[in-house]
Protein backbone atom coordinates (compact mmCIF):
# COMPACT_ATOMS: atom_id res chain seq x y z
CA UNK A 1 0.00 0.00 0.00
CA UNK A 2 1.55 3.31 -0.59
CA UNK A 3 -1.21 5.95 -0.67
CA UNK A 4 -0.82 9.89 -1.08
CA UNK A 5 -3.10 12.21 -0.88
CA UNK A 6 -3.77 16.11 -1.47
CA UNK A 7 -6.23 18.04 0.48
CA UNK A 8 -8.21 20.32 -1.67
CA UNK A 9 -11.36 22.67 -1.05
CA UNK A 10 -14.73 20.60 -1.35
CA UNK A 11 -15.72 23.74 -3.50
CA UNK A 12 -12.88 23.38 -6.43
CA UNK A 13 -13.33 19.83 -6.81
CA UNK A 14 -17.30 20.77 -7.41
CA UNK A 15 -16.47 22.55 -10.12
CA UNK A 16 -15.54 19.32 -12.36
CA UNK A 17 -18.96 19.49 -14.66
CA UNK A 18 -19.85 15.69 -14.01
CA UNK A 19 -19.13 16.29 -10.24
CA UNK A 20 -22.07 14.38 -7.65
CA UNK A 21 -21.53 13.52 -4.12
CA UNK A 22 -23.30 11.06 -2.05
CA UNK A 23 -26.96 12.61 -0.73
CA UNK A 24 -25.40 11.71 3.18
CA UNK A 25 -22.37 13.00 2.50
CA UNK A 26 -22.77 15.25 5.32
CA UNK A 27 -24.47 12.98 7.73
CA UNK A 28 -27.69 13.20 9.55
CA UNK A 29 -27.28 16.58 10.83
CA UNK A 30 -26.23 18.90 7.95
CA UNK A 31 -28.19 19.55 4.78
CA UNK A 32 -24.97 19.43 3.12
CA UNK A 33 -21.33 19.83 2.87
CA UNK A 34 -19.82 23.11 2.27
CA UNK A 35 -17.50 24.73 -0.60
CA UNK A 36 -14.83 25.19 2.32
CA UNK A 37 -14.92 21.40 3.60
CA UNK A 38 -11.52 20.26 2.94
CA UNK A 39 -11.54 16.95 0.98
CA UNK A 40 -8.31 14.81 -0.13
CA UNK A 41 -7.96 13.53 -3.30
CA UNK A 42 -6.15 9.77 -3.25
CA UNK A 43 -3.76 8.37 -5.53
CA UNK A 44 -6.62 5.99 -7.29
CA UNK A 45 -8.12 9.34 -8.29
CA UNK A 46 -11.02 8.83 -5.69
CA UNK A 47 -11.95 11.85 -3.37
CA UNK A 48 -12.54 11.22 0.31
CA UNK A 49 -13.52 13.38 3.48
CA UNK A 50 -10.63 12.14 5.82
CA UNK A 51 -7.30 10.42 4.97
CA UNK A 52 -7.50 8.70 8.65
CA UNK A 53 -9.61 6.79 9.87
CA UNK A 54 -11.66 3.68 9.27
CA UNK A 55 -14.32 5.06 7.65
CA UNK A 56 -13.06 7.77 5.06
CA UNK A 57 -15.78 8.82 3.61
CA UNK A 58 -15.73 8.67 0.26
CA UNK A 59 -17.18 11.43 -1.79
CA UNK A 60 -16.22 9.86 -5.51
CA UNK A 61 -14.80 7.16 -6.79
CA UNK A 62 -15.34 7.30 -10.70
CA UNK A 63 -11.92 7.01 -12.39
CA UNK A 64 -13.32 8.67 -15.82
CA UNK A 65 -11.05 10.39 -18.29
CA UNK A 66 -12.46 13.20 -18.11
CA UNK A 67 -12.15 12.98 -13.89
CA UNK A 68 -8.45 12.22 -14.74
CA UNK A 69 -7.66 15.10 -16.77
CA UNK A 70 -10.00 17.26 -14.54
CA UNK A 71 -8.10 16.35 -11.52
CA UNK A 72 -4.09 16.95 -13.61
CA UNK A 73 -5.24 20.10 -15.43
CA UNK A 74 -7.35 21.90 -13.18
CA UNK A 75 -6.43 20.79 -10.07
CA UNK A 76 -2.80 20.08 -10.74
CA UNK A 77 -2.97 16.99 -9.08
CA UNK A 78 -0.01 15.11 -9.86
CA UNK A 79 1.11 12.07 -7.56
CA UNK A 80 4.66 11.40 -6.98
CA UNK A 81 5.71 9.28 -9.19
CA UNK A 82 8.25 6.34 -8.24
CA UNK A 83 11.11 6.93 -10.46
CA UNK A 84 14.40 4.90 -10.67
CA UNK A 85 16.01 8.46 -12.68
CA UNK A 86 16.88 9.90 -9.72
CA UNK A 87 16.67 13.93 -8.99
CA UNK A 88 16.90 15.97 -12.53
CA UNK B 1 -8.03 29.79 0.20
CA UNK B 2 -5.93 27.34 -2.77
CA UNK B 3 -6.88 27.80 -5.87
CA UNK B 4 -5.04 24.97 -8.01
CA UNK B 5 -5.74 26.83 -11.17
CA UNK B 6 -4.15 30.47 -11.04
CA UNK B 7 -1.29 29.39 -12.64
CA UNK B 8 0.90 30.24 -9.11
CA UNK B 9 2.51 26.59 -9.76
CA UNK B 10 4.13 27.55 -12.96
CA UNK B 11 7.00 29.77 -11.13
CA UNK B 12 8.36 26.68 -10.29
CA UNK B 13 6.40 25.95 -6.61
CA UNK B 14 5.58 22.38 -5.73
CA UNK B 15 3.15 20.66 -7.16
CA UNK B 16 3.07 17.50 -5.15
CA UNK B 17 5.04 16.49 -2.12
CA UNK B 18 7.22 14.60 -2.29
CA UNK B 19 9.73 14.48 -5.03
CA UNK B 20 10.63 10.75 -4.67
CA UNK B 21 14.47 9.38 -5.60
CA UNK B 22 14.01 5.66 -5.80
CA UNK B 23 17.10 3.75 -4.98
CA UNK B 24 18.37 0.38 -5.80
CA UNK B 25 19.90 -1.08 -3.10
CA UNK B 26 22.39 0.90 -2.75
CA UNK B 27 24.17 2.77 0.64
CA UNK B 28 21.99 6.16 1.12
CA UNK B 29 24.68 8.20 2.07
CA UNK B 30 27.25 7.04 -1.04
CA UNK B 31 24.13 8.25 -3.42
CA UNK B 32 23.40 11.37 -1.09
CA UNK B 33 27.37 12.29 -1.43
CA UNK B 34 27.19 11.48 -5.38
CA UNK B 35 24.34 13.75 -6.23
CA UNK B 36 24.33 16.32 -3.42
CA UNK B 37 23.69 19.14 -5.31
CA UNK B 38 21.11 17.70 -7.46
CA UNK B 39 19.53 16.85 -4.39
CA UNK B 40 19.64 19.83 -2.63
CA UNK B 41 18.43 21.43 -6.11
CA UNK B 42 15.11 19.56 -5.72
CA UNK B 43 14.95 20.43 -2.36
CA UNK B 44 15.38 24.11 -2.79
CA UNK B 45 12.58 23.58 -6.24
CA UNK B 46 9.78 20.98 -4.55
CA UNK B 47 10.59 21.28 -0.77
CA UNK B 48 10.50 17.61 0.46
CA UNK B 49 12.54 14.71 -1.12
CA UNK B 50 11.83 11.47 -0.14
CA UNK B 51 14.50 8.76 -0.59
CA UNK B 52 12.98 5.50 -1.02
CA UNK B 53 14.69 1.57 -1.77
CA UNK B 54 17.95 2.48 -0.19
CA UNK B 55 20.87 1.21 2.33
CA UNK B 56 20.29 2.88 5.44
CA UNK B 57 22.59 1.61 7.43
CA UNK B 58 20.66 1.95 10.78
CA UNK B 59 21.26 4.77 13.07
CA UNK B 60 25.14 5.39 11.95
CA UNK B 61 24.13 5.47 8.01
CA UNK B 62 21.18 7.61 8.62
CA UNK B 63 23.48 10.05 10.53
CA UNK B 64 25.99 9.70 7.91
CA UNK B 65 23.52 10.37 4.91
CA UNK B 66 22.37 13.90 6.76
CA UNK B 67 26.07 14.41 7.10
CA UNK B 68 26.59 14.51 3.33
CA UNK B 69 23.74 16.28 2.40
CA UNK B 70 23.63 18.75 4.85
CA UNK B 71 26.73 18.56 7.39
CA UNK B 72 27.06 17.89 10.93
CA UNK B 73 23.80 17.37 12.66
CA UNK B 74 22.18 20.27 15.03
CA UNK B 75 21.18 19.18 19.14
CA UNK B 76 17.45 19.86 19.85
CA UNK B 77 17.31 22.64 21.82
CA UNK B 78 14.55 24.80 23.58
CA UNK B 79 12.48 21.81 22.70
CA UNK B 80 8.31 21.68 22.87
CA UNK B 81 8.51 18.20 22.46
CA UNK B 82 9.58 15.09 24.41
CA UNK B 83 11.91 13.53 22.27
CA UNK B 84 14.44 10.57 22.90
CA UNK B 85 17.55 10.14 21.85
CA UNK B 86 18.54 7.39 19.85
CA UNK B 87 22.21 8.18 19.54
CA UNK B 88 24.18 10.94 19.11
CA UNK B 89 21.75 13.60 17.57
CA UNK B 90 19.40 11.39 16.23
CA UNK B 91 16.45 11.60 17.95
CA UNK B 92 12.43 9.62 17.86
CA UNK B 93 10.19 11.57 16.57
CA UNK B 94 7.76 13.27 18.88
CA UNK B 95 6.32 11.12 21.90
CA UNK B 96 3.35 12.06 21.55
CA UNK B 97 -0.21 10.27 22.38
CA UNK B 98 -0.62 7.60 19.12
CA UNK B 99 -4.65 8.58 18.71
CA UNK B 100 -3.34 12.35 18.76
CA UNK B 101 -2.79 14.35 15.55
CA UNK B 102 0.31 16.44 15.50
CA UNK B 103 -1.07 20.16 13.31
CA UNK B 104 1.32 21.27 11.08
CA UNK B 105 4.38 23.12 11.88
CA UNK B 106 7.73 24.20 11.07
CA UNK B 107 10.46 22.73 13.07
CA UNK B 108 11.23 25.19 15.75
CA UNK B 109 10.13 28.02 14.10
CA UNK B 110 9.44 29.88 17.08
CA UNK B 111 12.97 30.08 17.94
CA UNK B 112 15.14 33.03 17.16
CA UNK B 113 17.24 30.25 15.29
CA UNK B 114 16.06 27.19 13.49
CA UNK B 115 17.38 24.09 11.46
CA UNK B 116 16.58 24.65 7.53
CA UNK B 117 16.59 20.95 6.86
CA UNK B 118 15.01 17.82 8.20
CA UNK B 119 15.51 14.21 8.13
CA UNK B 120 12.94 11.79 9.12
CA UNK B 121 13.83 7.80 8.95
CA UNK B 122 11.09 5.39 9.13
CA UNK B 123 12.60 2.58 11.20
CA UNK B 124 9.16 0.95 12.18
CA UNK B 125 6.03 1.42 9.93
CA UNK B 126 2.81 2.00 11.68
CA UNK B 127 0.52 -0.67 11.72
CA UNK B 128 -1.74 1.90 9.97
CA UNK B 129 -1.90 5.75 8.92
CA UNK B 130 1.18 7.60 11.18
CA UNK B 131 2.18 9.58 7.89
CA UNK B 132 4.11 12.35 8.34
CA UNK B 133 2.22 14.88 5.78
CA UNK B 134 3.47 17.95 4.14
CA UNK B 135 2.24 21.33 3.03
CA UNK B 136 4.16 23.90 0.95
CA UNK B 137 4.19 27.02 2.90
CA UNK B 138 4.44 29.14 -0.25
CA UNK B 139 0.66 27.45 -0.77
CA UNK B 140 -0.82 28.28 2.75
CA UNK B 141 0.39 31.69 2.96
CA UNK B 142 -1.31 32.22 -0.69
CA UNK B 143 -4.14 30.23 0.67
CA UNK B 144 -4.73 32.42 3.85
CA UNK B 145 -6.69 35.34 3.64
CA UNK B 146 -4.48 38.77 2.84
CA UNK B 147 -6.24 40.16 5.87
CA UNK B 148 -5.09 38.19 7.94
CA UNK B 149 -1.63 37.93 6.78
CA UNK B 150 -1.27 41.80 7.17
CA UNK B 151 -2.62 41.44 10.96
CA UNK B 152 -0.08 39.12 11.47
CA UNK B 153 2.76 40.83 9.53
CA UNK B 154 1.64 44.16 11.59
CA UNK B 155 1.27 42.62 14.87
CA UNK B 156 3.96 39.33 14.28
CA UNK B 157 3.04 36.68 16.73
CA UNK B 158 3.53 35.29 20.47
CA UNK B 159 4.06 32.06 22.23
CA UNK B 160 3.56 32.05 25.63
CA UNK B 161 4.85 28.83 27.45
CA UNK B 162 4.51 28.01 30.92
CA UNK B 163 6.82 25.14 32.64
CA UNK B 164 5.01 23.55 35.91
CA UNK B 165 6.40 20.85 38.19
CA UNK B 166 5.20 18.08 37.22
CA UNK B 167 3.47 18.48 34.21
CA UNK B 168 4.78 18.68 30.64
CA UNK B 169 8.19 18.71 29.51
CA UNK B 170 10.68 20.08 32.78
CA UNK B 171 12.69 23.41 31.58
CA UNK B 172 15.77 21.74 32.88
CA UNK B 173 15.49 19.67 29.66
CA UNK B 174 13.63 22.25 27.36
CA UNK B 175 16.65 24.76 28.46
CA UNK B 176 19.32 22.28 28.59
CA UNK B 177 20.63 23.88 32.05
CA UNK B 178 19.75 23.26 35.84
CA UNK B 179 20.19 26.96 37.42
CA UNK B 180 17.08 29.18 37.80
CA UNK B 181 19.15 32.90 37.31
CA UNK B 182 20.92 30.66 33.89
CA UNK B 183 17.90 29.95 32.44
CA UNK B 184 17.29 33.73 32.65
CA UNK B 185 20.12 34.61 30.82
CA UNK B 186 19.72 31.60 28.20
CA UNK B 187 16.41 32.95 27.17
CA UNK B 188 17.90 36.46 27.11
CA UNK B 189 20.40 35.63 24.71
CA UNK B 190 17.50 34.00 22.74
CA UNK B 191 15.41 36.71 22.37
CA UNK B 192 12.75 35.41 24.90
CA UNK B 193 11.70 37.18 28.15
CA UNK B 194 11.65 34.73 30.93
CA UNK B 195 10.07 35.32 34.27
CA UNK B 196 9.66 33.09 37.53
CA UNK B 197 5.96 32.94 38.38
CA UNK B 198 6.92 30.95 41.55
CA UNK B 199 9.58 29.12 42.72
CA UNK B 200 8.81 26.63 40.68
CA UNK B 201 7.02 27.84 37.46
CA UNK B 202 8.49 29.57 34.55
CA UNK B 203 6.75 31.28 31.98
CA UNK B 204 8.75 32.14 28.90
CA UNK B 205 7.24 34.78 25.74
CA UNK B 206 8.08 34.71 22.99
CA UNK B 207 7.58 37.19 19.71
CA UNK B 208 8.24 36.27 16.41
CA UNK B 209 7.26 36.87 12.96
CA UNK B 210 4.46 34.73 10.93
CA UNK B 211 5.99 35.35 7.69
CA UNK B 212 9.43 34.82 6.69
CA UNK B 213 11.28 34.64 3.55
CA UNK B 214 13.54 31.81 2.27
CA UNK B 215 17.04 32.98 2.20
CA UNK B 216 17.98 30.77 -0.81
CA UNK B 217 15.25 31.34 -2.97
CA UNK B 218 13.69 34.50 -1.36
CA UNK B 219 10.00 33.54 -1.38
CA UNK B 220 7.87 34.53 1.33
CA UNK B 221 6.28 31.43 3.46
CA UNK B 222 3.93 31.27 6.51
CA UNK B 223 6.41 29.68 9.20
CA UNK B 224 4.99 29.60 12.57
CA UNK B 225 4.03 27.63 15.39
CA UNK B 226 0.54 29.96 15.49
CA UNK B 227 -1.45 27.03 14.93
CA UNK B 228 0.18 23.85 16.29
CA UNK B 229 0.36 26.09 19.61
CA UNK B 230 -2.82 27.74 19.59
CA UNK B 231 -5.50 26.38 22.22
CA UNK B 232 -8.20 25.54 19.47
CA UNK B 233 -5.79 23.25 17.45
CA UNK B 234 -6.09 20.87 20.67
CA UNK B 235 -8.62 18.10 20.21
CA UNK B 236 -11.52 18.92 22.47
CA UNK B 237 -10.46 16.04 25.37
CA UNK B 238 -6.81 17.42 25.73
CA UNK B 239 -8.25 21.08 25.49
CA UNK B 240 -10.65 21.10 28.27
CA UNK B 241 -8.36 18.89 30.37
CA UNK B 242 -5.57 21.40 30.16
CA UNK B 243 -8.36 24.46 30.60
CA UNK B 244 -9.46 22.46 33.66
CA UNK B 245 -5.90 22.33 35.21
CA UNK B 246 -5.09 25.77 34.63
CA UNK B 247 -5.94 29.55 33.83
CA UNK B 248 -5.68 30.79 31.00
CA UNK B 249 -2.53 32.56 31.31
CA UNK B 250 -1.10 29.24 32.82
CA UNK B 251 -1.46 27.10 29.94
CA UNK B 252 1.31 25.29 29.19
CA UNK B 253 1.26 26.99 25.53
CA UNK B 254 -0.76 29.01 23.60
CA UNK B 255 -0.31 31.41 21.06
CA UNK B 256 -1.40 35.27 20.38
CA UNK B 257 -0.68 38.41 18.65
CA UNK B 258 2.58 39.75 19.05
CA UNK B 259 1.12 42.58 21.15
CA UNK B 260 -0.54 40.09 23.14
CA UNK B 261 -4.22 40.05 21.99
CA UNK B 262 -6.62 37.21 21.73
CA UNK B 263 -6.54 35.27 17.91
CA UNK B 264 -9.62 34.86 17.40
CA UNK B 265 -10.78 31.24 16.75
CA UNK B 266 -12.21 31.43 13.27
CA UNK B 267 -8.92 32.91 12.37
CA UNK B 268 -7.21 29.94 13.72
CA UNK B 269 -9.85 27.84 11.77
CA UNK B 270 -9.40 29.67 8.73
CA UNK B 271 -5.46 29.27 8.85
CA UNK B 272 -5.84 25.95 9.80
CA UNK B 273 -8.24 24.85 6.63
CA UNK B 274 -5.68 26.53 4.59
CA UNK B 275 -2.88 24.33 5.60
CA UNK B 276 -5.27 21.13 5.30
CA UNK B 277 -6.52 22.33 1.60
CA UNK B 278 -2.90 22.02 0.22
CA UNK B 279 -1.86 19.11 2.52
CA UNK B 280 -0.60 15.78 1.02
CA UNK B 281 0.41 12.39 2.50
CA UNK B 282 1.89 9.11 1.90
CA UNK B 283 2.45 5.80 3.61
CA UNK B 284 5.68 5.22 5.15
CA UNK B 285 8.03 2.22 4.20
CA UNK B 286 10.72 0.75 6.10
CA UNK B 287 13.79 2.56 5.95
CA UNK B 288 12.40 5.79 3.64
CA UNK B 289 14.02 9.04 4.54
CA UNK B 290 11.87 11.68 3.79
CA UNK B 291 14.35 15.24 3.47
CA UNK B 292 12.40 18.39 4.73
CA UNK B 293 12.80 22.13 3.57
CA UNK B 294 11.69 23.18 7.08
CA UNK B 295 11.04 26.95 5.31
CA UNK B 296 9.34 25.71 2.49
CA UNK B 297 7.25 22.70 3.54
CA UNK B 298 5.49 22.06 6.98
CA UNK B 299 4.74 18.76 8.49
CA UNK B 300 2.84 17.22 11.04
CA UNK B 301 1.93 13.66 12.29
CA UNK B 302 -1.40 11.56 11.95
CA UNK B 303 -2.64 9.68 14.58
CA UNK B 304 -1.57 6.23 14.03
CA UNK B 305 -1.93 2.19 15.51
CA UNK B 306 1.24 1.64 17.11
CA UNK B 307 4.13 0.58 16.77
CA UNK B 308 5.86 2.93 14.56
CA UNK B 309 9.08 4.40 15.24
CA UNK B 310 10.61 6.91 13.44
CA UNK B 311 14.19 8.36 13.87
CA UNK B 312 14.64 12.27 13.04
CA UNK B 313 17.46 14.61 12.60
CA UNK B 314 18.23 18.19 11.62
CA UNK B 315 20.73 20.13 10.22
CA UNK B 316 21.81 23.46 8.81
CA UNK B 317 20.75 26.14 11.06
CA UNK B 318 19.63 29.79 10.25
CA UNK B 319 18.37 32.75 11.89
CA UNK B 320 16.25 35.29 11.90
CA UNK B 321 18.20 37.12 9.16
CA UNK B 322 15.35 35.29 6.82
CA UNK B 323 12.83 38.30 8.12
CA UNK B 324 10.76 40.04 5.36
Amino acid sequence: MNLYYRGYLLGDVRRFPHWSEPSDAAGAEDAALADETIVYLRDDFSVVRSPVGADQGVLWDAMTPQWREFCDTVLRFRPPRESADGPA
Amino acid sequence: MDRPDLGEQERGQAVGLPYIVQGGGENLADRLAEDRAAIRDRLRTDGAVLLRGFDVGGTDGFAEAVRALSGELLPYEERSSPRETIKGRVYSSTEYPPHEEIFFHNENSYQQSWPMTLYFHCVQPPAAHGATPLVDTRRVLAAIDPAVVQEFSRRRWMVVRNFHPDFGLPWQQVFGVADRAEVLKLCGDRDIDAEWRSPDQLRTTSIRDAVHVHPDTGEPVWFNHIAVFHMSTLSADLRDGLRELFPEPDLPANSYYGDGGVIPDDVLAHVRDCYRSAATRFDYRRDDVLVIDNMLTAHGREPFSPPRRVAVAMAEPTDAGARP
